[in-house]
Formats: structure tokens, C-alpha cells, sequence
């Protein structure tokens, strides 16, 4: 746990703060998109959290309306 | 909107669809437990009926050059249905990134490096990718042609060298399946290694190509990769035959068949490093478009300082995306190809359509030609 939030840490550090610097205000918006969804992905199941698997969804959702080998 | 603008070549271009598509030579397994040994048959179906897919790709990339793919979306649809459809291609992209960066993962842990942990190789491999993403289009391709020539000269030998164990017998008796499995597997073929290829309509703004040269690219580039995958395929089920089907990976399993006296031996490493090779090139080409398409949705251009967090995410997202192998290549197998015929068949080809019947895009150039005309005619009187 310690090792995921020291290593999106330094990234937040060497790619977010040249753009909070810059005020790139849409960077930064794209950046914190992706890193709230990395960091929830990364933190969840090392907190104990399973996330259901993303494919088996859609497997399911395909099989149900009857497009499926 | 152009956020790279680094240009590359049209022969660099054409390489990177052929290393495109001979990086599914990890796949064959997909097809050899439904057609068995008649896979090639499929391969060869699936490649000539794909002829009017590459023609729609390169017929949007020689129409709106100056756009990527998300770009077309938003003037073919407007801003609105172009976004929603944009959003589900960057989840595309991402998908694609990790399910290669899964697969490059569980290659490299079964074939050399047993020890270590998946998510260590896909970290170490990100941050290579990250470092040739950060430099650009030019960068990610650069060695494209180096190592579709290096896979082309590593199954010619390995061919060579397996000619005493090929016994063409191992293809008969031929289309003795059912018509569904010949179906099937064609399906799997269009959709997955070929369809694939509809990420690189995001290059398009980085390649300056005509309507000849883009025709030539595509039909070469694909011609290519398609002759590997047949060839890889035949080879295999020619050494291999019925058996092939109980194997994950034949490809490994034929190049550990060959021995040449004492000397020449464990040849696998060369098909294991190849892969990786083409496979770690491949991650390369969805992390950058992955990346790119997602500083395309925010409208911005610093698309490098994206690049480290995209190729995180996408190492972290491979974790989630099925529970075990197993699934892995049911999933593949049997949702796949109509879930991502979606992206790479029906939203391409209908998108060329409105194109045409809107006539779309429209000619930019000869309207500012035009207005300049006028404006100089004012200025003159």
C-alpha cells in the first residue's frame, strides 16, 4: 500500500506539478482524471476491495441478448 | 486538432500495420482449439474478406487527413454523439493497451523470466513505453521496420529448420468441421489482429499520405502481416497437427521441436524474443494513441506530461479486466468479436457513410482561397 501511494506520489509530482505551474487548466483536469481512476484501481483490491472484472461484465451483458459463440 | 507534431514516413507507416498485426502471432491458440487444423483456412478467409475494412480505414484516413480518428467522429456526428462515441473509444484504446500489456506480461513470466512478477515486468515495460511516448510518434515507430524484418527472418529460418518435422499430412482431412467453426474463427481473425488496426487511424494526422500511397501502405502493410500469421499458422499445424489444440502457445512448443545435432538447440528464445519484441511494440502504438486520445477529449496538447499516468492506469487496469486466463480466452473467443467488431466494423464503416452522404469533410482550403480571391479583388478595386 505504502509502495502504490509513494509511486503516484512522484508521479503527481513530476508530471501534475509542471502543469499546476504552467496553469494548464484542461492538462490538469486530464491528468487528475486518469489518476483518480489509476489510484482507485491500484488502492481497492490492496485495501481488501474486489472489483468485479471489467470483460466478464460485458461478457454477460453480450451472452443476455443473445450475441455470443 | 493536431496534438503530436512529429511526422513519420508512409514505408514507416506500413511497417508499423504489418508489426501490428504480426504481434498476434501470440493468438493463434484463439483459433487452433475451434478450427483445429484447419486454422489457416479462416486466416486466408478472414484476410480477403477484410480487403473493404482496409479499404473504409484507408478511405478515412485519405479523407479527413488532417483529423484522428476521434477528430472524424466529432465532424461526422457533431460534437455531442462525436464525444460520447470518443469516450468509448478511449476506452477502447485503454482496453487494448492492457489486454497486450497482460498478455506481454504472462509471455515474458512463462517463456524467460519465471521468477518474477507480472505487474513487475508491465511496470518496467510502461516506463520504457512512457519514455518513447513522451518523444513522440517518430520515437514509438522508429524501429517498426527493424523488427517486422526480424520477425519475417525468424520464421523463414525456423521453417527452414523444421522441414524434416512438417508432415503435410497433419492438413487433412480439410473442411470436414462445421460451417459455424469456419465462421467463428473468421470472425475471430477480422476482428481481432485486423480490426485492430483501426487504432492507427489515430496516426493520421502524422502521416502525409495520397490517395495511391495510402492504398499502397495499408494493402502492403497488411499483405505483410497476414503472410507471417499464415505462415506461423501452417508451420505449426504442418509440425504440430491435431495436437496443436492442447497448447496455449504452439508457436513456442514447434521451435522447441528443433535440434540441430548437438549444437543447436532451445531455438523457442528466438520466437519468445521476437514476440516480445513485436508485442512490447504494439503496447507502445495503444499507449501513445491511448494518450493522445485522451488529451484529444480534454482539448489539450500536453499530452507527454499524460503519458506516465495513462501507462499506470493501464497496467493497473490489466489487473481487473478477468479473473483468470481460462476466461481470458473464452471471453476472447466467443464475446469479443462482436464487442469490438462494434469499434473496429459498424462505427468505421457508418462513419464513412454519413461522410459520403453529408459530404464530409468539407474543402477548407478552396473556401479560404475564395475569400482570399475577394479580398484581394477589394483590395485591387
Amino acid at each position: 500500500m505504502g509502495w502504490i501511494l509513494t509511486g503516484f506520489a512522484l508521479i503527481a509530482v513530476i508530471d501534475l506539478v509542471p502543469l499546476i505551474l504552467q496553469r494548464r487548466g484542461r492538462a490538469i483536469a486530464a491528468f487528475l482524471t486518469v489518476f483518480v481512476i489509476a489510484l482507485t484501481i491500484a488502492v481497492l483490491p490492496a485495501l481488501g476491495v474486489q472489483i468485479p472484472p471489467v470483460l466478464t461484465f460485458f461478457d454477460k451483458l453480450f451472452k443476455s441478448i443473445g450475441l455470443s459463440y | 486538432m493536431k496534438i503530436d507534431q512529429s511526422q513519420i514516413s508512409s514505408t514507416r507507416f506500413m511497417y508499423t500495420i504489418a508489426f501490428f498485426l504480426q504481434s498476434s502471432a501470440l493468438l493463434t491458440a484463439f483459433l487452433s482449439s475451434i478450427t483445429e487444423h484447419d486454422s489457416w483456412i479462416p486466416v486466408l478467409i478472414g484476410g480477403v474478406l477484410c480487403i473493404p475494412l482496409i479499404l473504409v480505414y484507408r478511405s478515412l484516413m485519405v479523407n479527413f487527413p488532417e483529423n484522428t480518428l476521434l477528430g472524424m467522429l466529432d465532424t461526422v456526428y457533431g460534437p455531442v454523439v462525436g464525444k460520447i462515441l470518443g469516450v468509448g473509444y478511449v476506452w477502447f484504446f485503454l482496453t487494448l493497451s492492457a489486454l497486450n500489456l497482460t498478455d506481454l506480461g504472462d509471455f515474458t513470466k512463462i517463456t524467460v523470466l519465471t521468477e518474477t512478477p507480472s505487474m513487475i515486468l508491465a511496470i518496467f515495460c510502461v516506463l520504457v513505453v512512457v519514455w518513447a511516448v513522451r518523444h513522440g510518434v517518430k520515437v514509438v515507430t522508429r524501429y517498426s521496420a527493424l523488427f517486422t524484418i526480424t520477425e519475417f527472418f525468424i520464421v523463414f529460418i525456423s521453417t527452414l529448420l523444421l522441414f524434416d518435422k512438417i508432415d503435410l499430412k497433419n492438413f487433412l482431412p480439410m473442411f470436414q468441421l462445421e460451417p459455424i467453426k469456419y465462421i467463428h474463427s473468421t470472425h475471430i481473425i477480422a476482428t481481432i489482429p485486423i480490426g485492430e488496426l483501426v487504432v492507427l487511424l489515430m496516426l493520421t494526422p502524422s502521416v502525409k499520405l495520397s490517395r495511391k500511397t495510402a492504398t499502397k501502405c495499408w494493402f502492403l502493410g497488411v499483405g505483410m502481416g497476414m503472410i507471417t500469421l499464415l505462415v506461423v499458422l501452417m508451420r505449426d499445424i504442418a509440425v504440430l497437427g491435431n495436437t496443436m489444440r492442447m497448447f496455449a502457445l504452439p508457436g513456442l512448443v514447434t521451435m522447441r521441436l528443433i535440434h540441430l545435432g548437438e549444437s543447436l538447440s532451445r531455438v523457442e528464445i528466438l520466437f519468445a524474443v521476437a514476440l516480445m519484441m513485436l508485442l512490447f511494440f504494439k503496447v507502445a502504438v495503444l499507449c501513445y494513441v491511448s494518450t493522445i486520445a485522451i488529451a484529444q477529449m480534454f482539448k489539450t496538447k500536453k499530452y507527454k506530461n499524460l503519458a506516465l499516468i495513462v501507462g499506470i492506469f493501464v497496467v493497473y487496469y490489466g489487473t481487473i479486466l478477468y479473473p483468470n486466463n481460462v476466461e481470458h480466452v473464452v471471453i476472447s473467443q466467443e464475446m469479443m468479436p462482436f464487442f469490438w467488431g462494434i469499434f473496429e466494423i459498424v462505427i468505421p464503416i457508418l462513419t464513412l457513410v454519413i461522410a459520403k452522404i453529408r459530404k464530409l469533410p468539407k474543402k477548407q482550403p478552396e473556401k479560404q482561397k475564395q475569400k482570399q480571391e475577394v479580398q484581394h479583388a477589394w483590395d485591387g478595386s
